[in-house]
């Protein structure tokens, strides 16, 4: 597959989904690196360059990842190493560096292999809704293949050997992507989000740091990799995300009974911006686009094609917004463009009536 | 007020407590960018979990030893948070154990590990268990103890010989 077809393909773990789903997507991904090599950071050059070639070799050979797609990141432009960013193919440090470093995807895009990130290697799969289990079967036979092929690092007392310490053990890092606009409407996001800390899992926001979620959209992760068992760690997740998902479906539930005509008014609000709006900030419209999609879930509001406003959260984003209007535009361009889009994307679902 | 290393005069103030104690050290602009806590440094993560580094004598603990492997020296790890190679985590080995406590709670790994080593990993990690069980007894005048640990030991490691031989064969 090329880069173009790659990013041609739809983003199977965000789109198609239910709105009323909360559990946006779950990730798992395994830090490990190369016995006797110094860590990326640290090696040099060509050092980078023999285990890049040397492992995406290895890996276009193997089960997981025949028939998949390679590249090399330092060859892919800004533009297609943001739009991979976005789509959670890399990490915001490969988009930005990249320097020697590779990228594997497996045939069906689920698995993803990052070479000369932080670690030499970064395992990673990714699926939609709250799939932490499925995930860690996946990965663990990526894993198993990959110890085969290579000589990985670690030590009996401390696990997988990895460049930060605070990945050191398990090399694990489980999080799982959830949409809570009833949380943050019933102004209940923050006690729960510190309660969160202090059991250990970080949560941020899918825009990066800081509290606040653009999209109302937050990644709940472990930050624990030592000393516990990846099996304890997930199941330890998958309850607090469950009870969580049980919060949001519950602040949904009061925000309807107890402020009917505030909400009603907030995603007709959220409707009327998105539809005729002419200037969009990306913010803006996934902020806009979220409260629609909490309006879908409690059926206050109608679309043909509803699962697309979760296909236009991930268009209204910069590099995806300029791959669709297939030049660079700076940032005032964009926000004109992405008010066009959504205009006209959401005069093709039609219906929005309702509330 | 004069450098805690040298004689000159000391500008970085540092305080810290460490086990309920409070420490302090008083460094000139020199002796402070050569332990990386000069002015001009930026705090890690690292540099307040491993809390040594300010606190505990610098010269002691030599903060220049460096990883025979890689290079990475003890004063990176504690100004960047970040290992240079997999054998870090040997040379820097009492460091490593006191940086994971403070970050993890936890000094062993527990969990997944790649199978196609298992076997020969765990008996090295007997070994190694045995050896320290045994220099543990003995400063505890345990000898009783420790020639049970010996005897263990001697097996495991004779039997670690027969099989790297039929290995060899």
């Amino acid at each position: 597959m090329t880069i173009e077809e790659l990013l041609d393909a739809p983003c199977t773990w965000f789109i198609d989904h239910d709105p009323s789903e909360i559990a946006i997507s779950s990730r798992i991904r395994l830090a490990r690196n190369i016995e006797g090599i110094p860590f990326p950071a640290h090696a040099e050059a060509r050092q980078r360059e023999s285990i890049r070639e040397h492992t995406l070799e290895m890996l276009k050979g193997s089960t997981h990842f025949e028939g998949g797609s390679f590249f090399r990141v330092d060859e892919l432009s800004t533009l297609q190493k943001t739009l991979l960013y976005e789509r959670s193919l890399i990490s915001k440090e490969l988009a930005e560096e990249g320097e020697q470093s590779g990228l594997a995807v497996s045939p069906d895009l689920r698995d993803v292999v990052m070479v000369n990130e932080e670690d030499h290697l970064r395992l990673q799969v990714v699926r939609p809704g709250l799939s932490l289990e499925e995930i860690w079967e996946e990965i663990s036979a990526v894993d198993d293949e990959m110890e085969e092929i290579l000589e990985i690092a670690y030590s009996d007392r401390f696990g997988y050997l990895t460049c930060c310490p605070t990945n050191t053990g398990t090399g694990m890092r489980a999080g799982v992507m959830l949409h809570l606009p009833g949380l943050v409407l019933m102004e209940e996001i923050r006690p729960v989000l510190r309660g969160l800390g202090k059991l250990g899992l970080a949560v941020r926001g899918s825009g990066g740091e800081g509290s606040d979620a653009d999209g109302f959209l937050y990644q709940i992760s472990n930050q624990i990799t030592l000393g516990r068992s990846e099996k304890s760690i997930l199941e330890d997740i998958q309850e607090v995300v469950s009870e969580l998902i049980q919060h949001e479906r519950n602040a949904r539930l009061r925000l309807e009974e107890s402020q009917p005509a505030a909400l009603r008014d907030r995603v007709g609000r959220a409707m009327g911006i998105l539809k005729h709006a002419w200037i969009l900030s990306s913010k803006e419209a996934l902020d806009l686009l979220a409260i629609v999609r909490l309006g879908l879930s409690l059926e206050l509001v109608e679309m043909d094609r509803a699962h697309e406003i979760e296909q236009l959260m991930v268009e209204v984003r910069p590099a995806h917004l300029q791959k669709l209007a297939v030049k660079e535009l700076s940032a005032e361009q964009r926000d004109i463009f992405r008010a066009e889009w959504v205009r006209s994307k959401l005069a093709e679902l039609k219906k929005g009536r309702k509330l | 007020m004069k450098c805690d290393k040298c004689d000159k005069p000391a500008t970085v103030h540092l305080t810290q407590v460490i086990n309920g104690k409070m420490q302090k050290l008083h460094l000139c602009g020199d002796c402070a960018e050569e332990a990386g806590v000069g002015p001009g440094a930026t705090f890690s993560m690292s540099d307040l979990l491993l809390g040594q580094g300010a606190a505990q004598p610098l010269a002691r603990t030599g903060h220049n030893r460096s990883c025979p492997e890689c290079g990475w020296t003890l004063q990176r790890l504690r100004k960047v948070g970040r290992f240079g190679c997999p054998d870090c985590y040997r040379s820097f080995e009492k460091e490593v154990t006191g940086l994971l406590n403070s970050i993890h709670h936890a000094t062993e790994h527990v969990g997944r590990h790649p199978r196609n080593r298992v076997k020969k990993l765990s008996v090295r990690h007997r070994i190694e268990t045995l050896e320290s069980s045994i220099s543990e007894a003995v400063v505890a005048e345990e000898y009783e103890k420790a020639a049970k640990f010996r005897d263990e030991l001697k097996a495991l490691q004779q039997k670690g010989t027969e099989e790297g031989n039929a290995h060899d064969h």
